[in-house]
């Protein structure tokens, strides 16, 4: 019972502490697993998810000039809003040159390679959307065939779609460029390309690491934080709840610590029990509620994969010392109980 | 020489005009394999005086000599004293229920320091001397008043301690297996030769001691040998 209420705690404080990470992570999936060195985009504009930026694609020619250039794609994206199954979801349709290495990463079913009217689209979205490889979507206005189904391209619940490059161009209206993933020849500083980019009229070039933080700062901002928030009254109920179950836990046993003060049991022993007590019961709430949380992310992620709950083993061990720690400190209260025992309870019947 | 004496021992609770003497001025000395009978009514202070005897209170005023040595509750050490030198039986059992038989038993030898197999090694010769060797891994919650009570005093008897204190040790048992209980303590008493006190209400247990001590009102009226 006391173990069962500590677990519920820990499942809320796992689940949406797993929540934040994921936005986070999720939000920079695309441009980790694209591998380029820098992103060029339209002067001003320093983030992928949350601005439209545009530029001809003579500019991106003159990126491939520069010396040190191993290749620059084209990325054509398209922000907005879909109706499919009765419902919306938000979308961001990336298009893409033919064999671009900035493509879907992890392929679930079909082709990775998208051509004419195709789309790969995420594995959430094709659940939510009820459709496979070789079905049939109308995106945008456009009826496209769904030629793959891509795994992990969830933006925080921006569902990522891939088209070639011509067809996002009909769904944007504009033959311009929204962004330019660069690949740097190792042996040249990535640094002396972007100062070189950033010379090119209405372009600049960012370091990809620097977008994608921009676009986790973003992420966080709007939908982290209140999850942290929640997250963090999560914790402190978890803590109220944790102080009270061991009091409870430990008034329970006061009869037995009255026995064990009675037949002579020190200080070390009496305050090790309770501490124990407390120590036990936390790691079996924290095991039990990881079991938990690991259970409604699955279900979520197989019923509903519109938000996903990332329980990393870092994340389930940092959050098991905090709530361990604060449980021990919980403790103090009980501990305090068993000082004030008094022995002579053992001669009540 | 008597194992545990108390000399002028009295006990006030509460303060000015509300104060209430529950023990007063009381002395009194129990030898080596003698048991003692604390017969008294209820609120006669019975278990005021044993748990001062035990160490568990601290006397208002006077002292508990235990071979000789000073007051156990102002001993350094008073815990571990207590747990050398002074075996409880409580009318209730006060079992650890999480424990089985062995390891209640066991307990106070771990308390000590010893190691888990030679300390459950005691127990369990301590479970066959008194006809309990099948109920070795019992909890508590499974054991019957009877065999409570005999585990019970297994443990106070582990440590082999000096001083034997029992409250009311067969308040909880019927008629047959209370008396079956109170003749395995004194045939344990009188072997193990410790200095035994037992409070009761019980008349019928008279025939075993080898001296009553009659209680009222927290003073010593009346003392005989049956």
């Amino acid at each position: 019972m006391s173990a069962s209420a500590l677990a519920v705690a820990a499942m809320i404080v796992l689940f949406l502490e797993g929540i934040s990470r994921w936005l986070t992570v999720s939000s920079t999936a695309y441009l980790d697993h694209s591998g380029a060195a820098l992103v060029v985009s339209e002067k001003g504009i320093e983030d992928l998810l949350f601005a439209q930026s545009a530029f001809p694609a003579e500019a991106l020619a003159r990126v491939r000039q520069i010396p040190g250039v191993r290749a620059a794609e084209p990325v054509v994206a398209v922000n907005g809003i879909v109706g499919v199954a009765n419902t919306h979801l938000p979308v961001y349709l990336v298009g893409l040159a033919p064999r671009a290495e900035s493509g879907p990463w992890e392929l679930v079913a079909g082709s990775a390679q998208p051509g004419g009217n195709e789309v790969v689209v995420d594995r959430g979205f094709a659940i939510i959307a009820n459709v496979g490889v070789g079905g049939s979507i109308t995106l945008f206005g456009h009826a496209l065939r769904v030629a793959g189904i891509s795994n992990g391209t969830n933006a925080a619940g921006d569902f990522f779609l891939f088209t070639p490059l011509d067809l996002a161009q009909l769904v944007a209206g504009t033959q311009t460029i929204s962004y330019g993933l660069v690949y740097v020849d190792s042996r040249v500083p990535a640094s002396r390309v972007a100062a070189a980019i950033d010379n090119i009229p209405g372009v600049e070039a960012l370091p990809r690491s620097v977008v994608a933080s921009n676009d986790a700062a973003t992420i966080s901002s709007s939908f982290g934080q209140p999850v942290q928030i929640l997250a963090v009254v999560a914790l402190i109920a978890g803590v109220l709840i944790a102080g009270i179950v061991l009091y409870t836990a430990t008034v329970e046993h006061a009869r037995d610590y009255a026995v064990l003060k009675a037949l002579g049991a020190g200080r070390l022993v009496l305050y090790g029990s309770a501490l124990l007590q407390s120590v036990v019961l936390s790691l079996c709430g924290v095991l039990l509620g990881w079991g938990l949380a690991a259970a409604v992310a699955a279900v979520i992620n197989t019923w509903y994969p519109v938000i996903a709950s990332d329980l990393d083993l870092d994340l389930v061990v940092r959050l098991a010392g905090i709530i361990i720690g604060v449980n021990l400190l919980a403790a103090l209260l009980p501990v305090r109980h068993v000082r004030r025992i008094d022995p002579q309870e053992v001669f009540k019947a | 020489m008597s194992v545990i004496e108390a000399r002028e021992l009295s006990k006030s609770f509460g303060a000015g005009d509300a104060t209430v003497e529950a023990v007063s001025s009381l002395s009194m000395a129990v030898d080596a394999g003698e048991i003692v009978l604390l017969l008294g009514p209820s609120g006669s202070g019975k278990t005021t005086l044993v748990s001062m005897l035990g160490g568990l209170l601290t006397p208002t005023r006077g002292t508990v000599h235990i071979d000789g040595v000073g007051s156990v509750h102002t001993l350094k050490d008073a815990a571990g004293a207590r747990l050398r030198s002074i075996g409880f039986v409580f009318q209730s059992f006060n079992l650890l229920p999480a424990l089985t038989a062995s390891e209640n038993i066991a307990l106070p030898l771990r308390l000590l320091g010893a190691p888990r197999a030679a300390a459950l090694e005691r127990a369990n010769a301590l479970l066959d001397s008194l006809g309990l060797s099948r109920r070795r891994n019992a909890l508590p919650a499974v054991l019957s008043g009877g065999e409570k009570q005999r585990v019970s005093l297994a443990r106070a008897l582990v440590t082999e301690p000096r001083v034997l204190l029992a409250d009311e040790p067969t308040a909880s048992l019927d008629t047959h297996t209370g008396r079956e209980a109170m003749e395995l303590l004194r045939t344990s008493v009188h072997e193990g030769g410790q200095a035994c006190v037992v409070v009761t209400h019980d008349t019928r247990l008279m025939h075993l001691a080898d001296r009553i001590m009659h209680i009222e009102d927290g003073r010593l009226v009346n003392e005989e040998r049956p």
